[in-house]
Parts: structure tokens; C-alpha cells; sequence
């Protein structure tokens, strides 16, 4: 089993996508619609090696989450990565200084998904 | 490696859908509660997700038009713009155009640039209006990397602060993507970079100083970087010293060289492999759209040069073209499926009962592997568990496809609003029942329906408001939808508190019609069902809203093909309300087991008005060539199913046999078989699948003995009987 | 029943030849004769099980069966052949077919092997004039002393029973 990502969207199609991306790529994927389910994942045993979330969800949104995710001390150092669209420059600002450890910026596609995934996870 | 994502289109478009609905109904309601945040919020994410997934997809008409409407709804967010009836407005107009953009993505048309073009202005007039303004884009494009591909070298100094640690970055990752561009000098030292949780405690900080030689654009050095750009202190310089680097490429690199090389090759054949020639010209800036569109129309077809070139002739060509369209009808047909979204929950909740199920099944195996006769009651009793499991198994699988009828209920609010607009009403809207479930197939199905009947109870069941005033109601009048179970069916009620129905209308109609006699007594309950027959409608005048064609009889018919009911009840003065009764499911019925010789067949118990064993003589001939049996003074055609089935019934007397008298679309056919022998619910299977439509019959099932019984077309039946002609046996 | 790729490299005659030379048949018999049909579109073989009639539907349409829940269609070859019945035995079996997307039983008597049939070994089907219907024979094929009609499955049950049969009927369902 490859390593495991926690991808955090409320849009389906867009969990499909990545959920679909980063399985043929090898990665073992849990899915959760929103943040407050992310970290009931995360409290539940989930470990992932790299958490993926969108900004913008119902609930918990992608900061919020981020920030409880650094508060974990399993997962203080895990990587974080941001959906962001073009428009939401001030947010990358502010989910790095929540902790995000970087951004991809939609629209991506697979390939670009998958350089950054290899720029922040540890080989 | 290259994902194809495309196969996620057609959850795009359901989502979207969605959330087009959820706007709908977000707007509408911000009308009623303009200060609520979270309302607001729900609207904006909406948008926000269409727009990121449809840039994924390439759709670029409906990102921009989506971030227009962000705009707008940001400005909303921000306070910069109130929320205003002609707001509200704007946006559900914006919602409508973005529904026609998603179906021209959808069917790959051109959007109407007519509707979408100044829906774009005015989207864009509004939120800039308020001061709020078009954010600038947020990236200037990227420059084209510099086409030339030698090595330069970079001397590179990063000294990150605590904070990037903080953030999971790890210099590692970043140390070895520099490594995989081209030469690092002098080499990482790996292990010499200590783990995150030494590196964020560490007092002084620490600085990576090295050179890289690289014939990679600069921008990706850069991009290395990009996470960690503002929190570090970052200096990339160019230094000169190509002379060494390009001798230091002739020599080869043995080990570095080669990976920066596969890598490379790899990047590139995923970004330009299988692509077509113009495509990459326009990509390149080389040609335009348009200049390539036009030369592509300039571009002969394969079959007009190869007859130029007298290579074949023109029949030659035609018959290939003929048998490549052939080929492709042949070809298995990229269907769209349907998908359903289901709750994991209710996926849970099935494991356990498989769970249960097995269990059951093996104790039963344990206890018939040395089964004594004493053990009966044991054996009776697992034998009711698994009958208990199997139902329970059966209403779980049944629940994966129900779906809440607010999916098809959600469409009114805004359907009512804009009736009130056009009609001059006041209507008010109010639905209960959302959250019954039925099947998903019903719900698909009923929707133009229940359209149909709400648009009636607004434009000729309510009254204007002076006209209420005048009679003493309430100037705003009401609909009301209303869902809720009723046995095995699920029962929805369209109720309006109008006008009710004019029974001296509908008879004048009726009689105009010639489908009643002025000499015939007609009970109320007989005059209301005749607004159901074909081409029957009293509309004074035909609005725009409502008709066009389409009456009652059609919404009576689809909810008959979907094996339901429906049925009036009016009050003058006081209003009109439809009941619809529905099965929950289309794929399992409740069916009555009837015996004709030694085949079994299944009628569907919602066509079966009853079953009688008739006395002698009540069946009689007419002409000789039909029978007819009198029932209560009606007369019902009698279809020998033996007869027209080409079997060999045990009973030809009728008075010894069983007449079930079933009814479709108001028509009645009485027929006789040998025997009923039960009622039982019935899993409707496909006979066309593998073989073909057969007249009389809709499907089959299978019993439980593994046999197969048919099921009967009532509607066909009474077609059948109608022409009195058995189709040879 | 041996699986095709068991018997792929063996042919009758004991020799060895290469699936690719020819194509691999199941053969059955009816009555005295010999048939094959190409391995490729046989899903499985199950044993003769009674059948659910379908009224008004041609003779050779013996009716549906179940296959672990899907309706399948039965054709008694025979009877499509213009062959004397039989009453069911024994050997009687039923070859579930894969027809232009669609999944049937042959009713056949006996299933006998499955044989590599080289393309040289076979021959197209005999004008036999207009008296015998040839359009389901795709061929004749020998192995060793043996004559195997081959038949062309998508013809058995030709176009007008099934297919257009649906177009025309559901035309009729509308106009009526």
C-alpha cells in the first residue's frame, strides 16, 4: 500500500478527480466532504502522510482546518496542501500562515497535481 | 504518467446541477432573510465550486461566468452591495444562464452568446457598481520559458525561517528536487539534514548555500521555491560560467545527467504526445482559433481526394463511408451512466445485514449437516430469521436508490415566484413532506408532472387577488405540496386554495367534446376525471406560463406509466387538490400470481380493480365474436388469456373460472384465467435485454423456485381485446 | 469440458497448431449431424432446465430461463433447423451464447469438443438452392473424416426476430 493522502472538498467531482489521480498513482486515498469530518477522520485513526483541502466548505472551511491539523501533534509536520482557484490570493497568504505547507491552484491537471504532491512529501 | 479525467464529466454536470438548485433556493430564501451570512456563504460556494471544477475540465465559459457571479456574490458578502429585489433577480437570471452554459459544455454546443454576453455586462456592472470592482488577475501570465535549452548555472542561498518548518515543508524535498534539475555542487549532505522536529527548535538559523547547474528555465528554480518564497530569505543568481558548464555536458555527467534527462522526456511527452498539428500551433501563438478553423474547413475530406486522384470511385468511397457508419453504430455506444450518490451510512447498515445473513446461513448449514427430525422447531425458527434478513436485506438495497422528493420539490420556489411576477398573484408557496424518499427513477420521472400541476393551480386554480378580496379570502393565495407514505406507495398532493373546478364548464366542454351526452346524469365525481381526457382543457385563454399544448391527459398518463394513480377533489369557491399515488419503486411490484393451464403469470396488484367468479350466463357473446361479462351493469370486454396466449386453460366455462378485471388509463378488460394464486412482491426483470418487446407482456420475474413467470401489460392486454386479435399462436 | 486454452494447442488429428491458424469451434450434434459454433461467443454450457413459454413468439423460441437472474432466450435448434423434436435427455444441454450484446441458449442434444479448425479446412456452404435457408451456415468445416456445419450465431436468430422485431413493435405502440 503507498502512502495515504486525506483529500478534504465538499465537491464530489472534485474528490473523484483527485481520489482518481492520486490512486493510479499509487497513493491509498480517504476522502472527507468537509473539514469537521477531515478531523473526525483524523481523531479516528486516519494517517495520512499528506492532507489535500479545499478552502471554501461548509462547516469547517479549509483554514479552520488547516489550523486544527497543525494543532495535532501526530500531525504537526504532516503536509498540507491547499486547493486554491487564481482568485484567492489573499487566502494562500492566510492558509500559510495557518500552516499550509503549499497550494494547487485549480484549474490542474493530474500531472501538475502530482509535481507538487512529489515537492512536499518526503521520499 | 497521464490521468485521463475526463470520465468525471458527467458527475461535474450532476453536481453542478446541484449546486445551480442550491442557488436557486439560496437566492429565494435570501429574498425573505437578506442578512443571513451563512445563506450567503452557501450561494458563494455553490458558484465557487462550479467554477473551480469546471476549469478542470476546461470549460472556460462557465469558470468565468461563475466568477463573475462570485464577484457579485462576494460584493453581497462583504456589504459592499445590499441585497435588493432586482439583485436577487439578476442572479436567478445569471442561475438560468448558467444552466444553458452547462448544457451547451454538456452536449458540446455553443453557448447562446446572445443571453450569456449581457448577462456577463450586467454580473460584472453590478459588482463593480458597488465600488467592490473586478479584482485584478491574480497572476500575470507566465513569460515563455526561454527557448534556449544550454546549462546555466545558479549560485543559490536560502535561508528559511522557523515558520516553513512549522508548515511540513522539509528542506530535503526541496534540496532533492534541485538535485533532479542538473548538477548540485557541493553534494547534499542527506544525512546531515536533522527531521522537522529538530530543525524547528534549532536557535540558529540555517542557511543551504549551493550552485546549480541546470538547462532548466529559471522560472522552475523559482518554482521550487514557491512554497516557501515569503518565509524565507531566498537569493537565486545567475553566475557566469558557461564555459565549464558546456564542456561539463560534453563530458556527460554519468549519473545526474540521466535522470535529469528521463525526467525531462517525460514532462514532455505528457504536455505534446497525441496531439494534432493546429492544436499546438495555436498553443504556440503560432496561428489563431479562428485561422486554424478556417484552414481546417479548407481541408478536403479523404474520400473527395483519394476520387480526385481516381485511387477509388465514388461508390467505392461511399460504400466504406457506409460501412464506417455501420461500424460505429455497431460499436458499443459510450452510454451515459446513470450514477447515484448514496450514504455511506446507509451502505454500513447493509454490511451488517450481510453480516447477519451470513451467520444465518451458516447455522443453517451446521444444522442440516446432522439434521434430526427433532430439531424442527430450531430449523423453523433460523428458516424465519432468514426470511427476516433476506426483507430487511431487500428494503436496505431498495433505500440505496431512494432519494428525498425535495429533489423534485426544489424547483417550485422559484417556478411560484416568477408565476406571481407574470400572473399578477400573490402566491405563497408552502411544502411539507421534503424529506420522504422514493425511488430515484420516480423521482425522475415525476417532475414534469408535478410541474405541469402546479403551474394550473397557479394560473386557473387561484384567483386574482381583487377577485379574492371580493369573495372574502386573503388577497395572497396558496399551493401546497405536501409528500408523505401511505402504505406501500408514497402519495403527493398539488393543493391550491382557488376558485375549485367549474363543473358547468368542464360539461359544457365535455359536451362540445362529444364525450358525454347532454341526456346523461353525471355525478360530480363522474364530471372531474373527464379534465383528464385527451385534448380537454378549459383555459379561457392559453397563458404564456402554463398549456402549450401539453393538458392533463399527459400528466394522467405519465403518472400511469409510472404505475401510479391520480385523483381530484374540488370544492367551488374553496380550491382543488391532486393526489398522486405512486409506487416507491419501479423495480419491484406488488403483484397478483394467477394459473392458466400450467404457466403462471403476474398482473400488477395497482391494475387489478378486482376478481370475481361470475355466475352462469353473465358472460355473453356479442355478435359472436367477442364476449363481454356484465358486473354492477357495466360491461367489460373478457380476454381469455388461454385464448390469445395460445395455451391450454384447465377451465373453459367461465362460470367456473376467475375473471380479474384490471383497469388502464381508464379503460377496463376482464380477464379469465384458471386460478389466483396469490399475491407476492415481484422483482420486474427485462425481457428485452436479451430478447425482445412481447405485446401483453411487460417484463418477467422469478419465483421462488428459480422459474420464470411473465408479467402482464394491462395496457397491452386491453389493446389485445380491443382488437379481438390473438397474434398467432 | 475442456477449456478453450487446454485444447487451444491441440487440433483433432493429434497435431499441434496454433489457435491463430484457425478458429476454435464447439461442436454439438443434432440428431445425426454435426455443428459448430466459434468458442469465442460461448459464455457456458448449462444443463437442459425447463423453460418459461412466451406466448405469440416464433416456435423455435422455446421460452426464457433464468440465468442467475438475467431472462435469457432459448432457441431449440432443432425445431429452427426444421429437424423432428425430441424429448429432452440426458445429453441434452444448453449453449449460452453471446448474440450482438445479447445473451441466448441454443438447445442442442449433445455437446462433443471443442476442435481447432483451420481456415484451409473449411469451406463456404453448399448452395443447397432455395429450398434449404443457408444464411446461419458460415461454412463447412472438416476435421479429419468429420463434416462440421459451421454456423454464423449472429444469423441464427436473425435481425427480424430480435431487433427490428422491437423497432416495429414499439412503432406499433406508439401509433396504437
Amino acid at each position: 500500500m503507498g502512502k495515504q493522502v486525506l483529500i478534504v472538498d465538499d465537491s464530489v467531482t472534485m474528490r473523484q478527480m483527485v481520489s482518481f489521480t492520486l490512486s493510479s498513482a499509487g497513493f491509498e486515498v480517504v476522502e472527507a466532504g468537509d473539514g469537521q469530518e477531515a478531523v473526525g477522520k483524523l481523531n479516528a485513526g486516519a494517517k495520512p502522510h499528506l492532507v489535500i483541502t479545499d478552502l471554501n466548505m461548509p462547516r469547517m472551511d479549509g483554514i479552520s482546518l488547516i489550523k486544527a491539523v497543525r494543532a495535532m501533534p501526530a500531525f504537526k509536520f504532516t503536509p498540507v496542501l491547499m486547493l486554491t482557484t487564481e482568485s484567492d490570493d489573499g487566502k494562500k497568504r492566510e492558509g500559510q500562515a495557518a500552516g499550509a505547507t503549499g497550494w494547487v491552484v485549480k484549474p490542474f491537471n493530474p500531472e501538475q497535481m502530482l509535481k507538487v504532491i512529489a515537492k512536499v512529501l518526503p521520499a | 504518467m497521464s490521468v485521463d479525467l475526463s470520465r468525471f464529466q458527467s458527475a461535474f454536470f450532476e453536481e453542478s446541477a446541484e449546486h445551480v438548485a442550491t442557488m436557486e433556493e439560496g437566492l429565494l430564501q435570501l429574498e425573505q432573510r437578506p442578512g443571513d451570512l451563512d445563506l450567503l456563504n452557501r450561494i458563494f460556494r455553490a458558484a465557487h465550486s462550479i467554477k473551480g471544477n469546471a476549469g478542470m475540465f476546461g470549460f472556460a465559459a462557465v469558470g468565468e461566468f461563475t466568477h463573475k457571479m462570485e464577484n457579485l456574490l462576494d460584493a453581497l458578502r462583504t456589504g459592499t452591495r445590499a441585497v435588493t429585489k432586482p439583485l436577487i433577480d439578476l442572479l436567478l437570471e445569471a442561475a438560468d444562464g448558467l444552466k444553458r452554459l452547462l448544457e451547451a459544455a454538456r452536449t458540446q454546443a455553443e453557448p447562446d452568446e446572445a443571453v450569456i454576453g449581457p448577462l456577463l455586462g450586467r454580473l460584472q456592472a453590478c459588482a463593480a457598481g458597488a465600488g467592490g470592482g473586478e479584482p485584478a488577475p491574480a497572476h500575470p501570465p507566465v513569460a515563455p520559458p526561454p527557448s534556449a535549452e544550454t546549462r546555466r548555472r545558479y549560485r543559490i542561498a536560502w535561508r528559511p525561517s522557523k515558520s516553513v518548518f512549522q508548515r511540513g515543508v522539509h528542506p530535503a524535498g526541496m534540496l532533492r528536487e534541485l538535485q533532479e534539475m542538473g548538477e548540485v555542487t557541493p553534494p547534499v549532505a542527506w544525512e546531515a539534514i536533522p527531521p522537522l522536529e529538530v530543525l524547528e527548535n534549532e536557535d540558529s538559523p540555517r542557511v543551504w548555500t549551493l550552485t546549480l547547474a541546470t538547462d532548466r528555465p529559471r522560472h522552475e528554480i523559482d518554482d521550487v521555491f514557491l512554497f516557501v518564497a515569503e518565509d524565507s530569505e531566498l537569493t537565486i543568481e545567475e553566475v557566469e560560467d558557461e564555459v565549464e558548464a558546456q564542456v561539463k555536458v560534453e563530458n556527460g555527467f554519468p549519473s545526474t545527467s540521466t535522470l535529469t534527462s528521463t525526467s525531462a522526456s517525460g514532462l514532455a511527452s505528457t504536455s505534446a504526445s497525441g496531439k494534432p498539428l493546429g492544436e499546438i500551433l495555436v498553443e504556440e501563438g503560432v496561428i489563431s482559433p479562428d485561422v486554424l478553423r478556417q484552414a481546417l474547413a479548407q481541408q478536403k475530406r479523404l474520400g473527395e481526394i483519394l476520387v480526385e486522384q481516381k485511387a477509388a470511385t465514388p461508390q467505392q468511397i461511399a460504400r466504406a463511408l457506409d460501412k464506417q457508419h455501420q461500424l460505429e453504430r455497431a460499436a458499443p455506444k459510450k452510454v451515459e451512466t446513470a450514477s447515484i450518490r448514496v450514504d455511506t451510512e446507509k451502505i454500513d447498515k447493509l454490511i451488517n445485514l450481510v453480516g447477519e445473513l451470513v451467520i444465518t446461513q451458516s447455522m443453517l448449514s451446521d444444522l442440516g449437516a446432522h439434521f434430526q427430525i427433532s430439531q424442527m422447531p430450531v430449523l423453523l425458527e433460523r428458516l424465519a430469521q432468514l426470511e427476516r434478513n433476506t426483507r430487511e436485506i431487500q428494503e436496505r438495497v431498495m433505500a440505496v436508490r431512494m432519494l428525498p422528493i425535495g429533489t423534485a420539490f426544489n424547483r417550485f420556489p422559484r417556478l411560484i415566484r416568477d408565476l406571481s411576477a407574470k400572473n399578477g398573484k400573490q402566491i405563497q408557496l408552502v411544502m411539507s413532506g421534503e424529506d420522504t424518499e422514493l425511488d430515484k427513477t420516480v423521482i425522475e420521472s415525476i417532475g414534469d408532472p408535478l410541474t405541469h400541476l402546479v403551474r394550473n393551480a397557479a394560473d386557473h386554480g387561484l384567483e386574482r387577488p381583487e377577485e379574492r378580496a371580493a369573495t372574502g379570502k386573503r388577497e395572497q393565495g396558496t399551493v401546497t405540496l405536501n409528500a408523505f407514505h401511505e402504505g406501500g406507495s408514497i402519495c403527493i398532493t398539488v393543493q391550491d386554495d382557488g376558485r375549485g373546478l367549474n363543473r358547468d364548464r368542464i360539461l359544457a366542454k365535455a359536451l362540445q367534446q362529444g364525450l358525454v351526452n347532454e341526456t346523461d346524469k353525471l355525478t360530480d365525481d363522474q364530471i372531474w376525471p373527464l379534465i383528464f381526457r385527451p385534448g380537454f382543457s378549459t383555459a379561457e385563454t392559453v397563458t404564456d406560463v402554463s398549456g402549450r399544448g401539453v393538458g392533463m391527459d399527459v400528466v394522467k398518463r405519465n403518472i400511469e406509466a409510472l404505475g401510479g394513480t391520480i385523483s381530484i377533489k374540488t370544492e367551488a369557491g374553496r380550491g382543488t387538490t391532486f393526489t398522486l399515488t405512486l409506487p416507491l419503486t419501479l423495480a419491484i411490484i406488488d403483484g397478483l400470481t394467477l394459473r392458466v393451464g400450467t404457466e403462471t403469470y403476474i398482473v400488477p396488484l395497482l391494475s387489478v380493480v378486482e376478481s370475481i367468479q361470475p355466475r352462469a350466463g353473465a358472460v355473453q357473446s356479442v355478435a359472436g365474436r367477442g364476449e363481454v361479462v356484465n358486473v354492477r351493469n357495466l360491461y367489460h370486454p373478457v380476454l381469455r388469456l388461454g385464448d390469445i396466449f395460445g395455451l391450454a386453460p384447465e377451465i373453459t366455462d367461465p362460470a367456473q373460472a376467475i375473471l380479474v378485471i384490471l383497469e388502464s388509463e381508464g379503460e377496463r378488460v376482464a380477464v379469465m384465467v384458471d386460478e389466483l394464486l396469490g399475491q407476492q412482491q415481484v422483482v420486474i426483470k427485462s425481457l428485452e435485454q436479451n430478447f425482445r418487446k412481447v405485446e401483453g407482456l411487460s417484463g418477467a420475474t422469478i419465483l421462488g423456485d428459480g422459474t420464470v413467470a411473465l408479467i402482464l401489460d394491462v395496457r397491452g392486454l386491453i389493446g389485445l381485446a380491443r382488437h379481438g386479435e390473438p397474434v398467432g399462436a | 469440458m475442456a477449456t478453450a486454452t487446454e485444447t487451444a494447442a491441440t487440433d483433432a488429428d493429434g497435431q499441434i497448431g496454433l489457435a491463430s491458424e484457425g478458429n476454435q469451434y464447439l461442436t454439438f450434434t443434432l440428431g445425426e449431424e454435426q455443428y459448430g459454433v466459434d468458442i469465442l461467443r460461448v459464455q457456458e454450457i448449462k444443463g437442459y432446465a425447463a423453460v418459461t413459454r412466451i406466448p405469440n413468439t416464433p416456435e423455435h423460441i422455446k421460452g426464457v430461463l433464468n440465468l442467475r437472474g438475467t431472462i435469457v432466450p432459448i432457441v431449440d435448434l432443432r425445431t429452427k433447423f426444421g429437424m423432428e423434436r425430441v424429448e429432452a435427455t440426458m445429453f441434452t444441454v444448453i449453449v449460452v451464447v453471446v448474440v450482438r450484446d445479447r445473451i441466448m441458449g441454443l438447445v442442442v442434444d449433445a455437446v462433443s469438443d471443442v476442435l481447432n479448425i483451420a481456415a484451409r479446412e473449411t469451406q463456404p456452404s453448399p448452395d443447397f438452392g432455395s429450398r434449404v435457408d443457408t444464411s446461419f451456415i458460415h461454412g463447412i468445416g472438416r476435421s479429419g473424416d468429420r463434416l462440421i456445419t459451421l454456423l454464423d450465431i449472429d444469423r441464427v436468430l436473425s435481425l427480424s426476430e430480435v431487433a427490428q422485431a422491437e423497432a416495429v413493435l414499439a412503432e406499433a405502440g406508439r401509433a396504437g
